[in-house]
């Protein structure tokens, strides 16, 4: 309990101080309130156009569509805030950064993911709350008791099911020195996978998002039971509690295998 | 045996690179089949370091100093052997003994970048659990040294090198750690930033019995401050012992220089050789242990009339330059 | 010519020593290939075409706009960017080369590098699972080449102006990567632009950005006409023309602070 309350006031102090920090670049600020912003307005042109030409993808209505894509964009700006530092992994390696930590009485991993707090990824949020709201309404999504339970089980799931695999890709770069374009990759993959419905894919590859790289939880399968909309595959129970649960066993997998990592690290160093 | 703050048995680290070879066909070659060379850095280091000791670790570039300083903090766990600090091993009580540890690498900062110095201390004051009235006595006191609060108020980016680094020095000590690992912390710096330093590790030294283990290639650091030196090379000690010592056995003599009045002298002596330094002046090289300087110089002023006289004491640099060659020479 | 040949055989030989990164930017590849196959498969469902573009054409569009994003990959802004910020530009600029030939090359030997490494796998792939990706005819074929070849241009130019951006204020920060979003949506690279609402095609006839991607990929699969092609490339040659003197103007005017401030 006590350790737990000294993080929480160092996180706190770590955000007051990279808020700080971020004030003195002003430009970039707004740059980045611009340039984030904008790139989830074009996706949702791309969809609004492309779904009002020819049909409701996979069955997946604009407004659907709108309810899924403003999910993806919350998950995806909390797990900014949160995990981003892991892709820069690498580059903390090898500028000796990570020595630094090693030698401060902290847990490294909390370091890494907070002593660059990026609230950038706020920027990402505000859109990607007003892209929700609307698609809430639009939709039709009764915020009852249990469908808002839902959503916020489905909220952290997913944060954590991108800071787990965040974190096993970043965590590649103590074995592997250019794991930067691994990310790239898996930017890619999240980016579509958040924007359109997964069963317009083959059932194999939606197979392959659900069991073995299990993007599918991270906003199609809660927003598919949340909307009641069709989501190809029949999956039982809950889907908002599998996102939670499947969120929560990669933020773990995560966890291991930065430990590995780091453990490899202080045998070879850098 | 209480008393040993650091205690490194056997410690040894292997490091495993793959070389890379350039052109077209290494390219090819790194593809499929990537040479590989283990490298000794750090092999069987012994050494025992008790409490308030100033120990100056020296060696050429790349003989293993930074790792050992590593190996000691925990960022490196060794290959072979162990070792302890305050009875506690870093490869599984990291967090426990770095609470008592300060850390300073002179070719990094610790300091966040864009933030003014006071920042990081204050920050460094949470992480290290530092309660705000011992804080503000052990700043009114490093500043009193090292005159930090003249830029605490300025952006790390925009501070010298110097102010940096005694700030990265300020920092390392705001908690009051009981030993003080020091990796090059002078490098670059101006005379009066060294001065500083010395001065600044000499105080704490004296006042809280900081253990200080200090890494640097300027010789002058060494002899203002340690009584004991560790020489490293090519991952090897070659020599452990107190300054003094080390310099009298590795130059047991000494030189006199004199300067005559009279242009024209025959001097002889026969526990001295002598060469002849331009007209009237004169090098009297002599061991210690067969005549004193004091009888020497009397020996000589019976037969002329002396009008100066300097003794040079040997030169550290000399004394480190003949260990590291010899060094080598054995290695090869 | 030497020194920009030779900088072009360094890039080649840079690329090849990166195996790993140039494997994980094919896989990069194959993904958006096939996400947006699925895609366009799954708009087309049941339609037999749209704005006189069927399934086989869009999916070739994809296919081509994949591979210009490849052959469009121009890293003169970034490498102007870093070396403002290492300070070291200054250098660049008084060496005896003009360091823009010098960039150009580089990015010359990026497109050559990416034809090998990338764009080859990629039209394999793609033949074998999605679509082959053939021109509409030889002629289409032809003007589609010529007009590739001044979307670069165009597209290297407006990247170089950006570059020299950099001199002014040391760092725009995100405005790059906005510029890069307008040009990925406006050019139609995913979505063509002909399915966006009248008035904002109209509008865009009037801007370069369809000039970079839309344009030359209409030419491959044949919904613009070789006639209308020509007039489209000439109208290309008139970006580059304007690009080129605003270009010249802004290096020119860099060229002499430098001199003055020395960088
Ligand atoms: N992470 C590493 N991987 C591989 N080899 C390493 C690594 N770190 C150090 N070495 C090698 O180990 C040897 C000792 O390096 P170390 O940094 O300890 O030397 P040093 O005594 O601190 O030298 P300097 O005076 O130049 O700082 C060198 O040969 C170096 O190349
Ligand atoms: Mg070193």
């Amino acid at each position: 309990m006590k350790t737990l309350s000294r993080y929480g006031l160092m996180a706190m102090t770590l955000l007051k101080i990279n808020i700080q920090r971020g004030l003195e670049y002003p430009a970039h600020l707004i740059g980045w309130l611009i340039s984030n912003p904008l790139q989830f307005i074009f996706g949702l042109i791309t969809i609004k156009v492309v779904i009002s030409n020819f049909q409701a993808l996979g069955g997946w209505s604009f407004e659907q569509t709108v309810f899924l894509y403003g999910l993806g964009i919350i998950s995806h700006g909390l797990s900014v805030v949160l995990f981003i530092q892991t892709w820069y992994m690498g580059f903390l390696i090898t500028e000796g950064e990570l020595d630094r930590m090693l030698v401060r009485p902290l847990n490294v991993f909390f370091q890494f993911c907070f002593f660059d707090f990026n609230f950038i990824g706020l920027t990402d949020m505000l859109p990607g709350i007003i892209i929700f709201t609307y698609g809430c309404m639009a939709a039709s999504f009764q915020f009852t008791l249990a469908n808002t339970l839902n959503l916020l089980l489905a909220l952290v799931g997913a944060t954590a099911l991108r800071g787990g695999l965040y974190t096993i890709i970043g965590a590649l770069s103590f074995w592997i020195q250019r794991s930067r374009q691994l990310i790239g990759v898996q930017w890619k993959l999240f980016d579509y996978s958040a924007k359109y419905p997964m069963n317009i894919y083959p059932p194999i590859v939606q197979g392959i998002f659900t069991f073995l790289l299990p993007i599918g939880f991270i906003c199609f399968y809660p927003a598919s039971q949340l909307l009641y909309a069709n989501a190809g595959f029949a999956l039982p129970g809950n889907l908002c509690l599998w996102t939670f649960a499947v969120g929560i066993g990669f933020y773990m997998l995560g966890m291991m295998v930065f430990k590995i990592g780091l453990r490899w690290y202080e045998s070879c160093g850098s | 045996m209480q008393s040993a703050v650091i205690l490194a048995n056997n410690l040894s680290k292997e490091f495993i690179t793959t070389k890379k070879s350039s052109g077209l066909r290494g390219a090819v070659k790194n593809l499929f089949k990537p040479e590989k060379t283990v490298k000794r850095a750090v092999d069987h280091v012994s050494f025992e370091i008790t409490k308030g000791e100033i120990v100056g670790y020296i060696g050429p570039n790349g003989a293993g100093k930074s790792t050992t300083i590593k190996m000691m903090c925990g960022i490196l766990n060794p290959t072979g052997g162990n070792v302890l600090i305050n009875g506690m091993s870093p490869v599984n009580q990291r967090q426990k003994i770095v609470m008592d540890l300060g850390v300073v690498f002179g070719q990094r900062s610790q300091l966040y970048w864009d933030l003014p110095l006071g920042e990081s201390f204050e920050l460094l004051r949470r992480i290290y659990l530092v309660d705000r009235a011992k804080y503000e006595a052990n700043l009114a006191e490093l500043d009193r040294i090292l005159n930090v609060h003249e830029f605490i108020d300025t952006p790390v980016r925009q501070l010298s090198l110097g102010q940096r680094m005694r700030g990265d020095l300020a920092a390392a000590m705001l908690h009051s750690p009981s030993v003080l690992f020091l990796d090059e912390p002078t490098i670059g710096l101006d005379v009066d930033v060294k001065y500083a330093i010395r001065k600044f590790i000499k105080e704490i030294n004296e006042k809280y019995q900081t253990t200080v283990i200090l890494t640097t290639h300027d010789l002058d650091d060494i002899q203002a401050l340690c009584k004991r030196i560790i020489i490293i090379n090519d991952g090897i000690i070659v020599s452990d012992s107190p300054l003094e010592e080390l310099i009298e056995q590795e130059l047991g003599h000494r030189l006199l220089i004199v300067e005559l009045s009279a242009g024209d002298f025959h001097v002889t002596h026969p526990k001295a050789e002598i060469t002849p330094l331009g007209s009237n002046r004169l090098q009297l090289k002599f061991r210690k242990d067969e005549i004193s300087a004091a009888a020497l110089i009397s020996d000589i002023s019976a037969q002329y009339q002396i009008r100066d006289l300097q003794i040079k004491e040997a030169d550290i640099n000399d004394v480190i330059r003949q260990i590291y060659a010899r060094s080598k020479a054995a290695c090869l | 010519m030497k020194p920009y040949l030779y900088m072009i055989k360094i890039k080649l030989l840079l690329a090849l020593s990166y195996r790993y990164e140039v494997f994980i930017t094919f896989i990069t590849q194959i993904i958006l290939l096939f996400v947006s196959s699925f895609f366009w498969k799954a708009a087309y469902k049941g339609i037999d075409s749209v704005a006189m573009v069927n399934e086989r054409q869009m999916l070739i569009y994809s296919v081509i706009s994949i591979i210009l994003g490849n052959i469009f990959s121009i890293s003169v802004e970034d490498s102007i960017r870093q070396k403002v910020r290492k300070g070291n530009v200054a250098v660049d600029f008084l060496k005896p080369v003009n360091i823009f030939y010098m960039y150009f090359s580089e990015d010359i030997g990026n497109v050559v590098t990416s034809v090998v490494q990338q764009i080859i796998p990629i039209l394999i792939v793609s033949s074998l699972f999605i679509v082959v990706p053939a021109p509409a005819s030889a002629v289409h074929f032809i003007l589609f080449l010529v007009s590739v070849c001044c979307s670069y241009l165009i597209m290297w130019l407006i990247s170089a102006i950006f570059g020299l951006f950099y001199f002014w204020v040391i760092d725009i920060g995100p405005l790059g990567e906005i510029k890069n979003y307008m040009i990925l949506i406006l050019s139609g690279s995913f979505v063509p632009v002909w399915l966006f609402p009248p008035i904002i095609q109209k509008t865009l006839v009037f801007l370069p950005f369809v000039y970079i991607y839309q344009f030359p990929i209409s030419v491959f699969i044949g919904k613009t006409s070789p006639m209308p092609a020509l007039t489209g490339i000439a109208v290309q040659a008139v970006w580059i023309l304007g690009f080129g003197l605003l270009f010249g103007k802004i290096k020119r005017h860099v060229e002499k602070n430098i001199m003055v401030q020395g960088g």
